[in-house]
């Protein structure tokens, strides 16, 4: 069964690999849109953890959603360019350390999301203007930006500097 | 490109202790740490800019601008970073980074990316209390929002190309 299994991952997958590593350049736009996609990620909802840490108390918070959608935009981006590079070389981030971290700050930053759309948004997305968001709000905010930056330093450690960091 | 003596200076930079450091340390704190200061910088600077550029150019007009002013500050914060990390990872691979033209044609993305950061951040609708309503947004100030827009990407291209020969990619 296990052998079927690595047949018929071989033998459909194996093509995508091929394709990334025959054609560099796929690769190099993947990492410029990478880029594109983390900036405007962390832009719009930036500007929105800021806000509910208590910068920028004149905008309303509910204004800042509208932003959401460049955000998600972002994400996507970023998640597609990331499909290419794990999917062009596996054997560089499959199993490795700085990759299982990576994912497990995406998953945790995923959560920590769901968890203010769900139980904070429908009272914090009524904090208007000069007004104080939730404390909980504010450490959702928190912990969204050191996730950010938790998920571009072990992204950064699967480097080809770094194929394999000596944790 | 470069002249002999040019290139001797870059080599003798790239061999410098701290350089090397930076290049060869196994350490998860030596260029790991440089490139993620690298790209924090780039996330607050043009995250914020681009940010400010989708608002002037009409998408969620329920934002007040006036306090968008407190941004700016904040993307020259995310410039300085840049800047300090940016020489960090330069000297590392001096010869390498100046083999290339895309390196200048980034340094040169980055100067008016930060020019038009600078003009837009005199424009009239930060100031209050004109800015504090959702009024429409001039003309020029949408242009520097499509410009900014187009430069930080092309800085990003520029500076992907530059940097594929160094070891990072």
């Amino acid at each position: 069964m296990e052998s079927l299994m690595s047949w018929l991952i071989w033998h459909t997958g194996a093509w995508f690999g091929w394709i990334v590593r025959d054609y560099p350049w796929i690769w190099g736009i993947a990492g410029v849109f990478h880029f594109i996609g983390l900036a405007l990620l962390v832009g719009a909802s930036g500007v929105l953890n800021l806000r509910l840490l208590g910068f920028m108390k004149r905008v309303p918070v509910e204004a800042l959603m509208d932003l959401m959608p460049w955000a998600i935009a972002g994400f996507t981006i970023t998640l597609v360019t990331g499909i290419i590079f794990v999917g062009g070389t596996p054997g560089r981030f499959l199993g490795s350390f700085a990759f299982n971290m990576k994912m497990l700050f995406i998953l945790a930053a995923g959560i920590n999301v769901l968890y203010f759309q769900v139980f904070l948004w429908p009272k914090d997305r009524h904090v208007g203007s000069a007004q104080d968001a939730s404390t909980s709000a504010a450490v959702v905010a928190g912990v969204s930006l050191f996730c950010w930056m938790a998920i571009s330093y072990f992204g950064l450690l699967l480097t080809r500097r770094y194929p394999r960091i000596p944790f | 490109m470069l002249g002999r003596a040019q290139k001797e200076a870059f080599a003798w930079l790239e061999s410098a202790a701290l350089s090397t450091w930076i290049r060869e340390s196994p350490s998860p704190w030596a260029y790991p740490l440089v490139l993620t200061l690298h790209t924090t910088g780039l996330g607050v600077l043009v995250g914020a800019n681009w940010a400010v550029a989708l608002r002037l150019l009409g998408f969620a007009p329920r934002i007040p601008l006036a306090p968008l002013a407190w941004l700016f500050p904040l993307m020259w914060v995310g410039f300085w970073i840049n800047a300090v990390s940016g020489v960090g990872l330069f000297i590392a691979d001096a010869t390498v980074w100046t083999a290339h033209p895309a390196f200048i044609v980034k340094l040169m993305f980055v100067a008016v990316g930060m020019g038009n950061l600078w003009l837009l951040r005199t424009s009239a609708v930060f100031r209050e209390p004109a800015g504090l309503a959702s009024e429409t947004v001039p003309r020029k100030d949408k242009i520097l929002a499509r410009a900014s827009l187009v430069i930080w990407a092309s800085a990003i291209v520029a500076g992907r190309l530059a940097g594929r020969y160094t070891a990072y990619q």
